[in-house]
């Protein structure tokens, strides 16, 4: 399955990054408040959703935000009161009327039913070539949308859907989080993961060592699509209510720039860029109603902060496109520099005017993608 | 007989703005292989054209002209500004580009104009004209014809002219025309300005049906006219056209013959049968034999 030292240190690394988190969570406490620290936190398992499909397969999604949505609706109204959801779906049909559960139970019916959802789809998609899949990805997108805003007697239409038990808060986002990490991270190193990224790197030579593409990105498919199901049972109950808009083109873009500011092939890339993004967010946010920066007078600009985004995600792609770490995870970062530097200084017998060797041995990557 | 031909009228000006709308998409990608996401943000331009310049006093013929080539002017500034330093980014990285484009814009038309639609009127067609002694809608019936005789003229000058001809040589095999002496910048920029033009058309079309201009109103059709073109096949220009006018179609009797309740699904089911399309042939109905990977 995995390699003893490759299982241990990927564990290391997990715990390094829910260090990261909680440092983060804490720092975000202190200078905003319990609901951006909560976002964030949704965003991070959003965000690592998508990687888990994007990153290891090489594939892009717009299709993510439509298991949020999906999630979101079907665990809210799973968990509504059955008094207030007659108040506000006049409609609602009586089939389903009779549905009222706990909390966990409506999590578990939002997860079930789009794992079940990806799974049909993913069957599709996974056929596909590259550019044809990021385009059905979208079409996925496009349909969930226009079925969340057409099935009014359930959904609200395009109006507000009230009345979702606010059952999130920070810490449990934090949990959650936490968790989604840790699955990414062994995925990602196990062999499943290993194959899908091989695949990433050259398809038909991945496919030439008996590598079942198309299963493996199944399996990423609906993996990503559970962890980003998480993410919208999250963001649908800390809000309390939410419309079809809020899980369409604006947040796909700002997921997606999450993923790749920070690197889409590294679980730490997704952590790191979910942190930037939220800071630069939170920054154009307070300008957005105009902002003085010494003699610098920036006018007020309704929808700064996604202007500023897709600008960032542009630069990103230009300048860095393998992102922040885009090559290694960050243990491996910090402790290929470490040992690089102990290296050059501790060798026996060493003579100073003899060239390094060409080629770097100091380092361990394992599991690296070449970009 | 009425509502056939009624049908027929309605189906082909709509299929005649997808397909304008389908062409241009195929144009830029058949180079460059880029998709470009913010298409749609040059009808909203046309729009916001149209709009100001009726406001300004103008007469109608010029500021329909005023558009159609701000819309050409606009592509050609994306391109040089947004999409030359991507020249040569493999297809991710541009979709990237060309989504965070198009975000980027609606953005800045819902900030610097307003988010509210406003009222455009080029009330210069009848609303009812009579074929063969049969009602048909003015707009739909302009419409289908101003986007055939589009059509007609783009065929002569991509057959014809020396410009056209390179275009097309490029969209085959830019290397080998390159080789062969054609200057890739120059049809690159071409091919915007074609593209945005064509955008351009479609965008007057569709103000004149919606008689309003909105920071939005590019993303539905941009993304009907997207199924249309990978339906059709995204090398074959022929093929694109014919998506086009099969989409417009399909999408006219959806809206005929569906029940009321279900006629909101309609984008939904598009969308499958475009993901059913894929699935049976990736390439694409109509695309050329000889595809290159």
């Amino acid at each position: 399955m995995m390699a003893e030292s490759v299982l241990g240190r990927t564990l290391v690394g997990t715990v390094v990054l829910a260090g990261v988190l909680i440092a983060a969570s804490l720092l975000g406490l202190a200078e905003f408040n319990s609901a951006v620290v909560t976002i964030f936190l949704t965003d991070v398992v959003a965000a690592v959703g998508l990687a888990v499909f994007m990153g290891n397969s090489g594939i892009l999604s717009f299709g993510h935000p439509a298991f949020m949505g999906l999630a979101a609706y079907v665990s809210g109204l799973a968990s509504m009161n059955p008094v207030l959801r007659r108040a506000t779906l006049t409609t609602f049909p009586h089939l389903l009327s009779g549905i009222s559960l706990p909390f966990w139970g409506g999590v578990c019916l939002a997860i079930g039913f789009v794992a079940l959802f990806a799974l049909t789809t993913g069957l599709a998609i996974v056929r596909l070539p590259r550019d044809a899949a990021a385009i059905a990805t979208l079409g996925t997108l496009v349909i969930v949308n226009v079925v969340l805003v057409n099935a009014r007697s359930i959904t609200n239409g395009s109006q507000t859907l009230y009345g979702v038990a606010l059952t999130v808060g920070w810490r449990g986002a934090l949990v959650v989080a936490v968790l989604c990490v840790t699955i990414a991270r062994l995925y990602r190193e196990a062999s499943a993961g290993l194959e899908l990224r091989a695949s990433r790197e050259d398809e038909v030579a991945a496919a030439a060592l008996g590598i079942n593409v198309r299963r493996r990105r199944l399996e990423a498919w609906v993996l990503s699509a559970i962890i980003s199901a998480a993410a919208g049972v999250l963001l649908g109950h800390f809000l309390g209510a939410f419309s079809p808009a809020q899980f369409y083109l604006t947040l796909t873009i700002t997921v997606v720039a999450m993923v790749i500011v920070g690197g889409e092939t590294t679980v730490s890339g997704v952590v790191m860029g979910t942190i930037l993004v939220t800071a630069v967010l939170q920054v154009l946010g307070n300008w957005e109603d105009g902002a003085s920066l010494g003699p610098i007078h920036i006018p007020a600009l309704l929808g700064l902060p996604t202007l500023g985004l897709s600008v960032v995600l542009v630069l990103a792609v230009y300048f860095r496109r393998q992102g922040l770490f885009g090559r290694q995870e960050l243990e491996f970062a910090v402790a290929g520099s470490a040992r690089r530097r102990m290296s050059r200084r501790v060798r026996p017998g060493a003579r100073e005017d003899v060239a390094e060797p060409l080629v770097d041995t100091s380092t361990e990557d394992v599991g690296v993608a070449k970009k | 007989m009425t509502s056939v031909v009624q049908d027929i009228v309605n189906g082909l000006g709509l299929g005649g703005t997808y397909a304008l709308l389908a062409l241009g998409l195929a144009l830029v990608f058949s180079i460059l292989r880029l998709i470009n996401f913010a298409y749609g943000e040059l009808m909203t331009i046309t729009g916001y054209i149209l709009f100001f310049a009726l406001g300004a006093g103008l007469a109608t013929p010029l500021v329909i002209v005023l558009g159609i080539v701000g819309a050409g002017v606009a592509s050609v500034a994306m391109e040089r500004a947004v999409f030359r330093p991507f020249r040569n980014a493999d297809a991710t990285t541009l979709l990237l580009t060309s989504f965070a484009l198009s975000v980027a814009l609606q953005t800045l038309f819902q900030a610097t104009i307003s988010a509210n639609a406003k009222g455009v009127d080029l009330s210069f067609i009848p609303g009812l004209i009579f074929i063969a002694g049969v009602q048909v809608g003015g707009t739909q019936l302009v419409s289908t014809v101003t986007s055939l005789v589009v059509l007609v003229c783009l065929g002569t000058f991509l057959m014809r002219t020396t410009l056209g001809v390179s275009i097309r040589a490029t969209a085959e095999n830019f290397h080998v025309a390159r080789l062969m002496g054609i200057r890739a910048n120059r049809v690159i920029v071409s091919s915007f300005l074609v593209s945005g033009l064509l955008a351009g058309v479609a965008g007057v079309l569709w103000v004149i049906q919606i008689a309003s201009v909105n920071p939005l109103m590019g993303t539905t059709p941009v993304l009907k006219a997207f199924v249309a073109a990978i339906v059709g096949g995204l090398g074959s220009l022929r093929g694109v056209v014919l998506a086009g006018f099969l989409l417009g179609f399909l999408e006219t009797l959806l809206q005929t013959y569906l029940p009321g309740s279900a006629s909101g699904y309609r984008d939904a089911m598009l969308w499958v049968i475009l993901i059913g399309v894929l699935l049976l042939r990736p390439q694409g109905l109509f695309a050329p034999a000889a595809e290159r990977a």
